[in-house]
């Protein structure tokens, strides 16, 4: 396989992009004094204006403390250092009380458990209007009929009278849709998805996939979401991030990544998600990622990997950019200690 | 795969009575006549959406539960209908592995134990030790996770750990209730090959009840597809999955993304990002 190496990945914030985190690392004090965990490392990547960027791994690799960290809700003791751009302002400077305008204006975030979002004791339609009036600060009667529009633009039926319901009354595809629409109130530009679709059956996730996908379309939002299912990620993603042991290895448009991955730990994501034949064994990637603390010098990946050298074992792989992709091994960049120089101006990639 | 059935259900109903917080009385027909019959040896896969009835039928096989009407036949003998010494050795002959290895554990229990108390449940007297070892090695854990706690242990371990505590018994046949459902691909992917091998090593008839549509054929040599209690098909796994005939199994089996059949979403056509070709 013959690759063209094209240098680093932009530092610079693209005006396309809606979303744009650079250097992110978050940390949490850990069992000892003064021990720090780090949960993510140095984390660059960008959501496209209208596009949608899905975030994947193993569980532990830090898929939910990216949102949490983007959201600021990591936690009492945790540090969060990097720079975030949203719609082209930077928002990791901002305070505490201005970033929770933010949140739930410009960003809103579409929680895994519906069951939890909701409080059990009000009925949905409040819910969602409550927030509406927040965001928008219109009277009672014009924020109760924006709730029942946007519980009918998330497909519930009925919306008059489904907003009227308490959560236990719905189904878990029905709660999931509140929580969408709940999201849906303060009219964000990009939506923060974690696992959204994980606890509903199969058959309703992809109603609720679909559904995403075509409200995204119409309301020009981007989203952000996060998922171990690549099946699913593959669905709804123009973009992957790939997260190993709490950094990017992988990163680009999600049909290169996912049909002919770079990094050996996207190859074994792949594998393990394809059935073998039967009788056959199942291509497991073997072992399990590192527990944050435990995590070896040099490449992260190297106790699993079969590609590993002795170079893997104590240098870092950075992220290079190889063709379409940007991807963070030793292998797959010749080697090469330092990232190469960004290419000529005009030059094709691969 | 040959030879007389050594689990066979005929005509099991199940309905649950509840009452809800108005003192509404509700009925769930859970079951509504299931038949199915497993070879020895063999392997059936029972698949269904949450609410189909897979996990009250996995009771009733196991004997947790004891159905309205039908039978359960385990190596010829009316399971629900034993007594005394006949119901102990048959439910020794079958086991079931939990849903949920975060849960099914008691995080206060070291391993040895948890995997003791089964023994002991199962064949007071005979050396519980011995047979922890023995099953560490089975499962492929080292001997120290012995007394190791549950939530010392990763997801993928916890399982191993179920799966020993299942197989100290002895049995015959396994029911695995979304056994490997909460667990990551990667991981799920190591414990279908060890289940694999242990079929092999015991010849264990496997009972794999699953909403994973995804892993069916690859795991099991039968299937039969549940809805709202009832079996709407049935057949080799291989051919049911590739090529289904009832309505249910091929929305079921459309619904399922996978990397190399992506669901077909709406993709906005959005301007390709600037600096990223696609
Ligand atoms: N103990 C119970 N009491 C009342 N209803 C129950 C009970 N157990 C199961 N059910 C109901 O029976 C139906 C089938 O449930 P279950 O066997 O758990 O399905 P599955 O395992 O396929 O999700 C569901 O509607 C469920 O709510
Ligand atoms: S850097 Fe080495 S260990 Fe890491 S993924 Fe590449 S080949 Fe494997
Ligand atoms: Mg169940």
């Amino acid at each position: 396989m013959t690759l063209t190496i094209h240098g680093r990945p932009p530092a610079s914030v693209a005006a396309s992009d809606l979303l744009a985190v650079s250097g992110m690392s978050v940390s949490v004090p850990g069992r000892g004094r003064r021990e720090q965990l780090h949960l993510l490392e140095d984390v660059t990547f960008s959501v496209g204006a209208g596009r949608c960027t899905a975030v994947i791994g193993e569980s532990g690799s830090g898929k939910s403390t990216l949102l949490k960290g983007l959201l600021r809700t990591v936690g009492k003791g945790s540090r969060t250092t990097g720079r975030v751009h949203l719609d082209g302002v930077e928002v990791s400077d901002l305070r505490d009380r201005e970033f929770a305008k933010l949140r739930g204006s410009s960003m809103a975030l579409v929680a895994q458990n519906a069951l939890a979002a909701l409080d059990p004791l009000f009925p949905v339609g409040g819910q969602v209007a409550y927030l509406a009036r927040r965001h928008t600060g219109g009277d009672r009667a014009a924020s109760r009929e924006t709730a029942v529009r946007l519980l009918g633009k998330v497909g519930l039926p009925d919306p008059e009278r489904t907003a009227q319901r308490l959560p236990h009354e719905l189904s878990g595809g029905m709660r999931q849709r509140c929580v969408l629409a709940m999201a849906l109130a303060c009219g964000p530009r990009l939506l923060l998805a974690d696992e959204p679709t994980t606890a509903l059956d199969v058959i309703t996730q992809a109603n609720a996939l679909q559904l995403l996908r075509g409200l995204q379309h119409e309301l020009g939002m981007s989203m952000l979401f996060v998922t171990h299912d690549i099946g699913v990620a593959a669905s709804v993603a123009d973009d992957v991030v790939v997260l190993y042991a709490g950094r990017v290895v992988e990163q680009g448009p999600v049909l290169d990544v996912l049909s002919s991955p770079l990094h050996p730990y996207t190859q074994g994501l792949i594998d393990a998600n394809r059935p073998p034949a039967p009788g056959e064994r199942w291509r497991a990637i073997g072992g399990e990622p590192p527990q944050p603390g435990q995590r070896a010098g040099g490449c992260a990946f190297a106790p699993r990997c079969a590609e590993a050298s002795s170079m893997s074992r104590t240098q870092r792989p950075e992220l290079v950019r190889v063709g379409s992709v940007t991807v963070a091994c030793h292998a797959r960049t010749g080697g090469a200690a330092a990232p190469l120089d960004p290419p000529p101006p005009g030059a094709a990639p691969t | 795969m040959t030879g007389p059935p050594i689990l066979r259900a005929q005509g099991v109903h199940k309905t649950f009575r509840s009452r809800d917080r108005s003192g509404r009385r509700h009925e769930t027909a859970a079951l509504r006549g299931v038949d199915l019959e497993v070879p020895l040896g063999g392997s059936l896969a029972v698949v269904g959406e949450s609410g189909s009835g897979k996990s009250t039928l996995a009771r009733i096989l196991v004997g947790l539960d004891a159905p309205d009407s039908g039978t359960v036949h385990l190596d010829g003998v009316d399971f629900p209908a034993s007594t005394g010494a006949t119901r102990r050795a048959l439910q020794r002959q079958i086991q079931m592995i939990f849903q949920d290895p975060y849960r099914s554990l008691n995080p206060r229990m070291s391993v040895r134990s948890a995997l003791r108390f089964a023994h002991h449940a199962e064949q007071p007297g005979a050396d519980a030790d011995e047979a922890c070892r023995t099953m560490m090695q089975l499962v492929r854990l080292p001997e120290s996770y012995l007394d190791r706690r549950p939530h010392s242990l990763s997801g993928g371990e916890r399982q191993r750990v179920n799966i020993a505590r299942a197989l100290i018994a002895r049995p015959n046949v396994v029911v695995a209730d979304e056994a490997v459902s909460a667990l990551d691909r990667s991981v799920q992917a190591d414990i279908l090959n060890l289940l694999a091998d242990l079929r092999r090593e015991l010849r264990l008839t496997l009972v794999y009840i699953t909403h994973d549509v995804h892993t069916v054929s690859a795991v099991c040599e039968d299937v039969l597809v549940l809805h709202q209690g009832l079996v709407v098909e049935r057949g080799r796994a291989a051919t049911v999955m590739a090529d289904p005939t009832a309505d249910y199994t091929r929305a079921l089996v459309a619904a399922a993304p996978t990397v190399d059949r992506p669901l077909v979403t709406v993709r906005p056509t959005s301007p390709p990002v600037a600096g990223v070709p696609s």
